[in-house]
């Protein structure tokens, strides 16, 4: 690990003006960006600057006001999956911060961190790696695309890139419709996620998030999140998905799905929020949606491979998974 | 059943035991530093200097444990108050806890396995909750009241507690991931004095033993939960 400097800011802007400056980077519970700098393989150019948003104040909260729920970006994933409030009400979201890593990181780990993580693709962060991919060079390419991909995006690459996001909170955040606050503007969540050099969204450098919003869902309305990964225990999702869903009188009257970790950003599963919309919730039509969900997929080779693997694995993972949590709904 | 003596006199079941007080408490503080083992020493209330070797920062130990507001202290990231005892050190802004404790403090029953957030060995207790101590900086574990396996058994040849479960439930097999299971289920049990299987499997599922004693673990979790 290359040695750098901690800055101890007292306020958001504190923050963003060392930021500012260049060659620094966030340290905010640390499980990242210090797993990153440990391994000299993530960021390309390591920081000589972390900012320790730790010590700025009235960061960590969650409540509720103004229709909408408010949460501190550095509010724990620990506190965020044990909050009644969010249990009951916006339960995707409980559930899928219980989900993400494990106890011990989950206690450190904050959610205005978890939506920002860089891609895991062992293309970026392999530790013998010779050449950097393009997230870490511009003149690099995408050895995912000739090499092994069999958890790389089922839904086509951004930019040249074929790595998937693979935070599990994005996925009820995006479901829930969220907006992200930074010290800069606030972002609708379709437009926060994108694929910008090694970040993971559109942030600017010296841009930092301190709250996420999520407006109070309708009456009638259930959330739940499921996750597909190889160890149950501790680990990064294959698929995973969340779905907001309302029903009045026994049919769905609104729906919002969101599956991740298959392709570059979050996505929305529009084509299954149509398929399940206006009727019931049971099986035939969680799985007509979950067929939908995944018209579009197009398998790359090493998830697409019958005779290792499995026919089309992570394609079929991604429709039961939009079944399942569809069905968690009813 | 007889156990059966080898040449030396010394049974399996002997070995075993000889093995799990290794396991639970080999090396303390290479730099003399057992006085940080809460209630070692108790009689002991001098302030001791011990200069390490590996560097030459000075190591001051004060017992006994100090509840008070340290004062006279120019950086407040230096204190650190490990197991009842503070200790004040000099530490650079990118040293993990783990290195600290470990390398510069002798604190060795925490252990480092992965060393990047993924295999629990390293776990210890901050203001009462588990985390990775090679994923926390150790200036973020200043002034905070950080738990090693050490404090879990201060008499290493009369274990107690959790460790006395562990080894007498042979809860391990080389030893690696005990401090780390061990600070895991004292947080564990903590919170959920009577925990169901589920709730072990849970709650110590950033754990790895590579040596597959995980049930053992976790029965033994139960069992100590169970008044056993």
């Amino acid at each position: 690990m290359n040695p750098f400097t901690v800055t101890s800011p007292a306020t958001v802007a504190e923050a963003a003006a060392t930021l500012a400056k260049g060659n620094a980077a966030i340290l905010a519970g640390g499980s990242e960006i210090l797993a990153g700098l440990k391994a000299m393989n993530s960021p390309a150019t390591p920081p000589a600057t972390l900012v320790n948003l730790k010590t700025i104040p009235n960061l960590s909260y969650i409540k509720e006001e103004g229709g909408m729920l408010k949460i501190g970006s550095l509010t724990t994933l620990t506190t965020i999956a044990a909050n009644t409030t969010v249990q009951t009400k916006y339960t995707a979201l409980a559930q899928a911060a219980g989900a993400a890593a494990s106890p011990e990181l989950r206690n450190q780990g904050t959610i205005g961190g978890n939506i920002c993580q860089k891609m895991q693709c062992w293309y970026y962060r392999g530790d013998d790696n010779l050449f950097n991919c393009l997230r870490k060079d511009s003149k690099g390419i995408c050895y995912a695309m000739a090499g092994d991909n069999r958890y790389h995006s089922i839904f086509g690459g951004v930019g040249g890139c074929f790595a998937v996001n693979p935070s599990d909170t994005a996925a009820a955040l995006t479901a829930f419709g969220a907006s992200i606050v930074t010290n800069k503007k606030t972002w609708a969540i379709k437009d926060f996620f994108a694929v910008n050099g090694e970040n993971t969204t559109a942030l600017a450098a010296d841009e930092i998030v301190t709250e996420i919003q999520i407006p109070t869902p309708a009456t009638g309305t259930k959330s739940a999140f499921t996750k597909f990964a190889l160890r149950k225990s501790f680990d990064f999702p294959i698929v995973n998905c969340a779905a907001v869903i309302t029903q009045a009188s026994g049919t769905v009257s609104a729906a919002s799905i969101a599956l991740n970790a298959v392709h570059n950003l979050p996505r929305k599963a529009t084509t299954a929020e149509t398929s399940i919309t206006g009727k019931a919730i049971n099986a035939a039509n969680a799985d007509a949606a979950g067929t939908a969900a995944v018209s579009g997929a197009t398998a790359m080779p090493a998830n697409a491979n019958t005779t290792t693997i499995g026919n089309k694995y992570m394609i079929q993972i991604a429709k039961i998974m939009v079944k399942r949590t569809i069905l968690a709904c009813a | 059943m007889a156990e059966e003596k080898d040449l030396k006199g010394l049974s399996r079941r002997e070995f075993l035991k000889d093995a799990g007080l290794v396991v639970g408490g080999a090396a303390v503080g290479s730099l003399g530093l057992a006085a940080a083992c809460k209630g070692t020493s108790t009689t002991d209330t001098v302030t001791k200097t011990v200069t390490g070797t590996a560097t030459t920062s000075t190591i001051t130990v004060t017992q006994p444990p100090v509840t008070t507001t340290v004062t006279n202290v120019v950086d407040p990231r230096s204190v650190f108050n490990v197991n009842g005892s503070v200790i004040k050190m000099d530490v650079q802004p990118y040293w993990s806890l783990n290195f600290v404790l470990r390398e510069k403090m002798g604190l060795t029953f925490t252990k480092v396995g992965c060393d990047r957030g993924e295999c629990g060995h390293c776990t210890v207790l901050i203001d009462g909750v588990p985390m990775y101590s090679c994923m926390v900086l150790a200036i973020d574990a200043t002034n905070k009241k950080i738990e090693t396996a050490e404090s879990l058994s201060p008499d290493l040849g009369n274990l107690t507690g959790i460790a006395k479960s562990f080894r007498d439930n042979e809860a391990f097999q080389c030893g690696w991931c005990t401090a780390g299971f061990m600070m895991a289920t004292k947080a564990l049990l903590a919170a959920t004095p009577k925990p169901t299987m589920a709730q072990v499997k849970a709650g110590l599922s950033g754990h790895l033993c590579i040596c597959s004693s995980i049930m053992e673990v976790c029965n033994t979790v139960v069992k100590i939960g169970a008044g056993g």
